[in-house]
């Protein structure tokens, strides 16, 4: 990673053009090159048709071990699985349960839990930062008719804390972007985010209104705090009851609380399609992921929750598993028939600039086929259409 | 008064503008059987006709024996937001602000247990929902004393068609509370209690509580320190304190009995000597003590609390785990569950003030409800004003029906309108 080319490349290439306006009509902003090629890393696929846990459990086994062995990643060590619970828990697609949609489904976190008990993890503490909340993140998960007891009894040492704010912690921490930032030069999280050894990102596959595509790397938005970035944030100090959802780092009408770093440019555009992709880079970049387990076995078309319109229930069948969170989103996007290489304008980054390129741009992982290794599954065999189900299936707005 | 009970009563204000006694005939085939009407000689000949009909009349309401009239609102949902969830919210709980009077009945009922509860609330202007009216007051166990707008009263006098719908469905919510006296039959099942004067200094502060948790759909008991029995406590998981002082002398006794045995006692002032030895958790405005099997939480701060936040930190406090109701896509709805005294029976009886969706904020229920209903019960049905009853079995096609699990089930519902009450039998 060429973190002092990529700044200057943006310096002497960008900011000009941002600050004048004319970000949205210059796609080389983008294609400076990289001075080494990003790295890569093997992609698990497996199928999974149900969330029976005996079929989970012998899925995700044979998937990790395909990857090197869950062993590696978390013996001895104390493991943060951010799970997606996003919006509102009383929110369904539907009559479905939450899990067979747009929130991590339990059972699969149960699995995973499990597995990697198994394997040696010291300590597993599920983290999320839930829509509006600063209770314990159990009562969320309970709101959404999961069972925290059974997710708690999976492995010795698990526990829960919502991020959505201070949580169990004493002080934020501040974890600063390696190669500079695209956004923020640094980020204020909850403790737990430098408490852990390993970090895994456990999120569904789905489509984004906001960026086009969500996996493992938008799930890492929701690392940061609402205390800080939302809505109603402290303007001083943070606010420990947090309301609403991240305006700040969406729509960026007003500056975090003061603890944290501010925007390296309050001048830069104010659109979501070109904040949240960037935010979702330095995110990843600040707290490597490295662990990410994609859940495709339902999700929905359309959006990323059932307030986004036309959207409908899909059973794609799919998990995915990496160790490179571009890679891994990457080998996603393919799995749902979308082009991780478009740029910004394509499809699905009509109205966004495209995260995995940013990501590739800063040197956290490759987007190019060519140069990622699939294990499992073939994609062409197992591939699901998700724009050919809505398309087929889409449903009118509901008011 | 002789002649009715007054619960029987289904009072109606009589339109100004209604001097012509064939206007009773409106009334032929409803269950009004009391008018409120003004003593003036325009409405005389009414006044007479409806004697004759054997329709009890009242010329005021400040003095009727065995029933309590209050002054109510007008319910309903400010409709100010949009619901993606990344623009702001306009309220405290993120929700539209609902006004309505459930609370305020189930209170009146409690401090005065021989009276029946009269709502006088007028139409504001243009008033969305009747039927919302007669439902608001009805579930929660009052009556409303049925009011039209002038434009309304006016159409109806031309027989214009919009407004003789409008007063079908009125009359259909009305003849649905008279034909379903849950009151009578049924009991408020509760997983808090809240106990107060609810008088004096604590009135402001009680009657707020009372008024969002009702918001949160916990289900709660109302427990008037006056009042207090030994019964008061039974089958509750936590008790709510939110008066200035703490419990004293025999009340405090009962309450540490009821820690002892496993409840959370949760208090905003501390007794002097807190029994029981600090919790080791990490609440931000409640500091713990076990005693016993349970747990009494103490506000850390003197100041005046928050009401919104007493009320969804008891929730919290509490655990979801064990609410009774539990809600998907229902919108914006106040909740009241009640059950036979031989527990064999229960109804869940849902009013619905707004639904909110894709953005936009609606004056109606919602389009796919779901509730998860605590406990073992093998069937339900759904009741609602204008529809025939609805048995909740397999979910068909549209997945409309109910799902069994071990300790609960999930209904399914159709689309509703302001007001739906499912009947439960284990």
């Amino acid at each position: 990673m060429n973190t002092y080319s990529r700044r200057e490349a943006l310096k002497t290439m960008g900011y000009a053009a941002v600050a004048a306006g004319a970000y949205w009509n210059a796609p080389s902003l983008l294609a400076s090159p990289l001075a080494s090629p990003a790295p890569t890393a093997p992609v698990a696929i497996g199928t999974c048709k149900t969330y029976d846990s005996a079929e989970l459990l012998s899925t995700l086994d044979r998937m990790f071990d395909q990857l090197g062995g869950l062993k590696r990643i978390v013996n001895g060590k104390t493991v943060a699985i951010k799970i997606n619970c996003t919006g509102s828990p009383a929110y369904r697609l539907g009559y479905l349960p939450l899990g067979d949609s747009h929130y991590t489904n339990p059972q699969v976190l149960t699995a995973t839990v499990h597995l990697m008990g198994k394997a040696g993890a010291k300590r597993i503490r599920i983290v999320e930062s839930p829509w509006s909340s600063a209770y314990p993140l159990e009562e969320s998960l309970l709101q959404a008719d999961w069972d925290p007891r059974q997710i708690a009894s999976a492995a010795s040492n698990v526990e829960f804390e919502n991020t959505n704010f201070l949580g169990g912690g004493k002080r934020y921490v501040r974890l600063a972007v390696p190669f500079g930032g695209y956004l923020f030069p640094a980020y204020e999280l909850n403790h737990s985010y430098s408490d852990c050894d390993a970090f895994v990102s456990l999120t569904k596959m789905k489509e984004h209104e906001t960026t086009g595509f969500t996996a493992s790397m938008k799930n890492c938005f929701g690392i940061t705090p609402c205390s800080i970035y939302g809505g109603n944030a402290g303007v001083d100090e943070p606010n420990e009851d947090p309301k609403g959802g991240r305006g700040i780092l969406h729509g960026g009408k007003r500056q975090p609380s003061k603890i944290a770093l501010a925007e390296l440019n309050p001048t830069s555009p104010r659109q979501d399609g070109y904040r949240v992709p960037r935010a979702v880079v330095d995110l990843i970049a600040a707290r490597p992921v490295d662990l990410q387990i994609v859940d495709g076995v339902k999700s929905m078309a359309g959006g990323e929750g059932p307030w986004a319109p036309g959207v409908i229930a899909v059973q794609p069948g799919l998990i995915v598993a990496g160790t490179n969170p571009v890679v891994t989103d990457a080998t996603c996007m393919r799995l749902m028939c979308l082009d991780p290489m478009a740029d910004r304008g394509a499809h699905p980054f009509e109205h966004c600039d495209n995260m995995l390129l940013l990501a590739e741009q800063a040197g956290i992982g490759t987007r190019d086929s060519n140069r990622i290794e699939v294990i499992g599954a073939r994609i062409q065999d197992v591939a699901f259409n998700f724009d050919e189900a809505q398309s087929k299936l889409g449903i009118p707005d509901r008011i | 008064m002789s002649g009715f009970m007054s619960s029987e009563l289904i009072p109606m204000r009589w339109p100004s503008q209604w001097r012509d006694s064939s206007a009773l005939q409106r009334l032929s085939n409803t269950h009004i059987n009391c008018l409120l009407i003004e003593d003036s000689a325009p409405l005389r000949s009414v006044v007479e006709q409806a004697q004759k009909n054997g329709i009890r009349v009242i010329h005021g309401t400040s003095e009727l024996p065995g029933i309590i009239v209050m002054r109510g609102v007008w319910p309903g949902a400010r409709l100010s937001r949009a619901s993606h969830p990344d623009t702001a919210s306009s309220g405290p709980t993120g929700l539209p602000w609902v006004e309505s009077n459930g609370w305020a009945v189930r209170l009146a009922a409690t401090l005065n247990p021989k009276s029946t509860i009269w709502v006088d609330v007028t139409p504001k202007d243009p008033p969305e929902s009747y039927p919302l009216c007669v439902a608001d007051v009805a579930a929660f166990g009052g009556t409303w004393i049925i009011s039209l707008d002038d434009q309304l009263a006016a159409g109806i006098e031309r027989g214009d068609g919009a407004s003789m719908e409008t007063w079908k469905g009125l009359i259909e919510s009305v003849e649905f509370f008279a034909t379903h006296n849950y009151r009578s039959a049924y009991v408020g099942s509760a997983v808090v209690g809240v106990i107060s004067s609810f008088s004096g200094d604590n009135q402001v502060l009680s009657w707020e509580v009372l008024k969002l948790l009702t918001r949160t759909t916990e289900q709660y008991r109302i427990i008037p320190i006056g009042s207090f029995s030994a019964n008061s406590l039974s089958g509750l998981q936590a008790v709510l304190c939110p008066d200035s002082d703490p419990p004293g002398g025999d009340l405090r006794k009962a309450l540490l009995d009821f820690v002892q045995a496993g409840g959370l006692l949760i208090m905003r002032s501390a007794w002097h000597g807190m029994p029981g030895t600090p919790a080791n958790w990490d609440n931000p405005r409640y500091a713990g003590h076990v005693l016993g099997k349970g747990t009494i939480a103490v506000a850390k701060s003197k100041d005046t609390p928050d009401a919104y936040l007493i009320a969804n930190d008891t929730v919290a406090l509490v655990s979801h785990r064990f609410d009774l109701l539990r809600f998907w896509d229902a919108g914006s709805l106040n909740a009241y569950l009640s059950e036979a005294p031989d527990g064999k029976r229960a109804v869940a009886q849902l009013v619905f003030y707004a639904w909110e969706m894709n953005g936009a904020t609606a004056a109606h229920g919602p389009e796919n409800a779901t509730v998860r209903v605590a406990g073992r019960y093998r069937t339900a049905q759904l009741l609602t004003f204008d529809k025939p009853p609805l048995a909740l079995g397999q979910p068909d096609d549209h997945g409309i029906g109910m799902v069994v699990y071990d300790d609960s089930v999930e209904l399914h519902l159709p689309p509703l309108s302001h007001y739906g009450a499912v009947e439960l039998d284990v």
